[in-house]
């Protein structure tokens, strides 16, 4: 059958009412259509920024990074000033339910002031700090206890893990990261880095998505410095200048340690010390660096400079001979007097004796406006360019105001005043062949990976006197250290010493002169003399208990060097000879005497594999533990088999019960640690366990140091 | 039947290529909570090993030790035990 030419019927035409109904139909959908076209239109162009905004507000934030503050490190890389992240307490007001409850409860966890926090949490605004940089326990607690509207941030901390060491000189930065004293300040702009900003997208359930791109620490971080400090000779210097001023009752000392032939400052010590953990425990004057922020007058550590300037312009010889004029002269209106009169003296013995009397003649043989240039040259009265702010130039006056007397007194190292860095840094002139080097405390600058980033390399400033003169005062020097010589309790055993004593007498402004009872004492010396790798300058202030320079300040210079030297790896250039116990017993010792020397050095030094004192006795009572590791600290408890109960990390600061307490086997006792410079705020066992410590100490802001026996 | 073929084609791809650009949409925002669970976790390790450096600074300080090494019988080497090793010329640090 065929299909062909067979036609569809056309289409009957729709009946009125159901055509209307679907022209109808069809205009509402229309509408709808367009109402919706021009409402996505409305939204997504002509407000489009506006939504756009308001999205981006719901789904992303702005978070700033600040750079984390770059590391000081000592000349061997290790840490001085690190920054680490630790807990800040916040409150958002409008968030607290309880404002009297939720008080009471921090003031409990936190140990805050109640009439601080309360009005901050009443204010219901969208912000309120409640403490800042508490301890992770202490942010573990509140953590537990979920109050609402308290929240933690993460907020960078300085530390200095060394506590004292080095404190003043290293300085501190503030709460909000910036440099404030020392190093700190004086490198900010290399520790500080950049603070950046990116955005990040969160999702509704508050997933973090990156979308700001993502820049490396490297490029984040401020830079890390390296000091020329050595932290193993500044705790050395330290512990003797420390041990030295207490025995001598006195009120105050530095020590300068220098490595003359770069310049390099190895230790800047002073006592009392100053921890910049607790910068705000501190007073101003205890943060001062006081090697390079104070002057005073050198007394008879000058005449070194003196007749070394004279021997360098051709004044005198070593065989030159001075009158003593038996340990007086009348000098115009001033009798200048000698401790130890003598007769006759040669230039060397003028620096051997110390003697006033030569060291004037010395003085008018050189006149004034060669002494004052010399002077100059050794870079007195000018600040030594070290780059520590503070830094004083001294005092020394212009030659056109000097009299004769003056050029007298200043040859005796009076009318003058001096930093102990320039003192240092002089006396490292004849360490190093006459020239005068400039003092470096900063080695260089290297990004948060090591890299180096910039190098301030040993500079020369001048040559100040000749190499023959150099090497015939290190003569005049080490006679110091001799028989009949005022520093014999200088002498390191094993190496020649060269130095020169001084006792100043300190002006006194009630009696407009100078104090006949409180003096400064001092040493300025190098070792080993015929290459020296220190110099050192020693000062303790108003020593009670002996005066002379030679008997408060000598003794610190020689346990230094005997500590130093062998670290330094600098092999002994002298027979080991024990070192004087009184400025007479300066005297070599007889071959006899040798022998028993030499044998109780050796027992003192015996080798430490050889020695089996650690193995020590189990114990029934409990141990001092603080200072120890929870390692250290669970290694003494365990032979005593009692159970420990730890709090906090760190170094032990608190224990219970107390040291000495008797302890039964399977008894409980708790351990709090914490951080150098972490406030320590003890639980109630354990603050009654701090007997005879300070209440404030117990509050909080104890430092370990303040727990350490 | 040949426009209703078409059609179903044509809605078929276009659904599997809406599928595919959400599946890429997803993916890329998977990756990206990676990214953001990663920064997360350097930025919890970096300061982890802050503090630990911290920790290590303060047992190592030399105000420290000294005691501890005193009490375990360690002393300061005398000027004797001092043995300087002399290399040749050209030759480096060992």
């Amino acid at each position: 059958m065929k299909l062909r030419n067979i036609r569809r019927p056309r289409a009957v035409a729709e009946p009125g009412p159901r055509r209307g109904r679907l022209l109808f139909l069809s205009v509402v959908l229309g509408v709808g259509v367009v109402t919706i076209l021009a409402r996505a239109f409305h939204l997504q162009v002509s407000r489009n920024e506006e939504w756009l905004e308001r999205g981006r507000g719901q789904h992303e934030t702005q978070v700033k990074l600040p750079a984390r503050r770059g590391d000081i490190f000592d000349r061997n890389g290790r840490a001085l000033a690190i920054s680490a992240n630790v807990p800040s307490v916040f409150a958002v007001p409008r968030e607290v339910l309880d404002p009297e409850g939720t008080t009471a409860r921090l003031v409990e966890l936190l140990g805050v002031e109640p009439t601080k926090i309360l009005p901050r949490l009443q204010k219901k605004n969208e912000f309120a700090w409640i403490a800042r940089q508490v301890t992770p326990v202490e942010a573990d607690r509140l953590m537990a206890e979920a109050l609402p509207g308290v929240h933690l941030v993460d907020e960078s901390r300085r530390f200095y893990p060394n506590r004292t060491i080095a404190g003043a000189l290293i300085g501190f930065a503030g709460v909000d990261g910036a440099g404030l004293e020392g190093l700190e300040r004086d490198y900010d702009r290399h520790l500080r880095g950049k603070e950046y900003t990116f955005g990040i997208m969160r999702d509704a359930r508050g997933r973090e998505l990156l979308t700001g791109g993502f820049l490396p620490e490297v490029q984040l971080a401020g830079s890390s410095i390296v000091s020329t400090i050595d932290l193993r000779i500044q705790q050395v210097a330290e512990a003797a200048l420390a041990r030295q001023v207490e025995e001598m009752g006195a009120r105050a000392g530095f020590v300068v340690v220098m490595e003359p032939k770069t310049g390099d400052v190895l230790a800047m010590a002073q006592t009392p010390p100053f921890d910049p953990n607790l910068f705000q425990d501190a007073r101003p004057d205890e943060w001062r660096n006081q090697p390079v922020t104070d002057s005073l007058e050198p007394g008879s550590t000058i005449k070194p400079f003196l007749v070394a300037a004279a021997l360098d312009a051709g004044k005198v010889t070593p065989e030159s001979t001075f009158d003593g004029h038996g340990g007086a002269m009348q000098f115009g209106k001033k009798l200048i007097r000698d401790v130890h009169g003598v007769g006759r003296m040669t230039t060397y013995e003028v620096v051997k004796f110390s003697s006033n009397i030569g060291a004037v003649q010395v003085g008018q043989r050189l006149g004034k406006e060669l002494y004052s240039s010399y002077l100059q040259a050794y870079g007195f009265g000018e600040p030594t360019g070290i780059g520590l702010t503070g830094e004083q130039s001294g005092i020394l006056h212009p030659v056109s105001k000097w009299g004769q007397i003056h050029l007298a007194t200043m040859s005796y190292g009076y009318g003058l005043s001096v930093t102990p860095l320039q003192m240092c840094r002089a006396m490292a002139v004849f360490a190093n062949g006459g020239r005068l080097m400039r003092p470096r405390i900063v080695k260089s600058v290297q990004n948060v990976r090591g890299q180096l980033l910039e190098e301030f390399p040993p500079r020369e400033v001048r040559r100040v006197i000749s190499e023959q003169a150099a090497r015939q005062i290190g003569e005049a020097l080490w006679m110091v250290t001799q028989k009949g010589g005022t520093g014999g309790r200088a002498v390191v055993p094993g190496y020649r010493v060269g130095g020169k004593t001084g006792t100043a007498h300190k002006v006194d402004p009630l009696v407009r002169g100078y104090s006949k009872n409180k003096v400064r004492s001092s040493f300025v010396g190098m070792v080993p003399v015929d290459d020296p790798k220190l110099v050192m300058y020693v000062l303790v202030d108003e020593p009670t208990k002996a005066e002379y320079g030679g008997v408060v300040a000598a003794p610190i210079f020689r346990m230094i060097g005997q500590e130093v030297l062998p670290y330094l790896g600098v092999p002994p250039t002298e027979p080991i000879v024990a070192a004087a116990g009184s400025e007479d017993e300066a005297d070599v010792l007889a071959e006899s005497e040798q022998a028993d020397v030499f044998e109780a050095v050796e027992a003192r030094a015996q080798a430490w594999w050889l020695n089996d004192a650690a193995v020590d006795a189990p114990r029934t009572t409990m141990p001092d533990l603080r200072g120890a590791t929870a390692g250290e600290a669970l290694a003494e408890l365990r032979p005593i088999g009692v159970e420990a109960r730890i709090e906090g990390a760190g170094l032990v600061v608190a224990q219970r019960p107390l040291a000495g307490a008797r302890l039964e086997a399977g008894e409980s006792v708790s351990l709090t640690f914490a951080l150098p410079g972490e406030p320590v705020r003890l639980a109630e066992s354990a603050r009654e366990a701090r007997d005879g410590r300070p209440a404030e100490a117990a509050e909080g802001g104890a430092p370990i140091e303040a727990d350490e026996p | 039947m040949r426009d209703f073929l078409f059609l179903l084609v044509t809605a078929a791809l276009c659904t599997a290529s809406l599928l595919s650009v959400v599946s890429r949409r997803n993916a890329d925002y998977d990756v990206a909570y990676a990214i953001g669970r990663a920064t997360q976790a350097q930025r919890a390790l970096e300061e982890e090993r802050k503090r630990l450096t911290v920790d290590r600074a303060s047992l190592l300080d030399p105000g420290r030790l000294a005691p501890i090494a005193r009490r375990l019988g360690y002393d300061v080497a005398s000027p004797d035990q001092v043995v300087v090793l002399r290399l040749p010329a050209g030759e480096g640090r060992p």
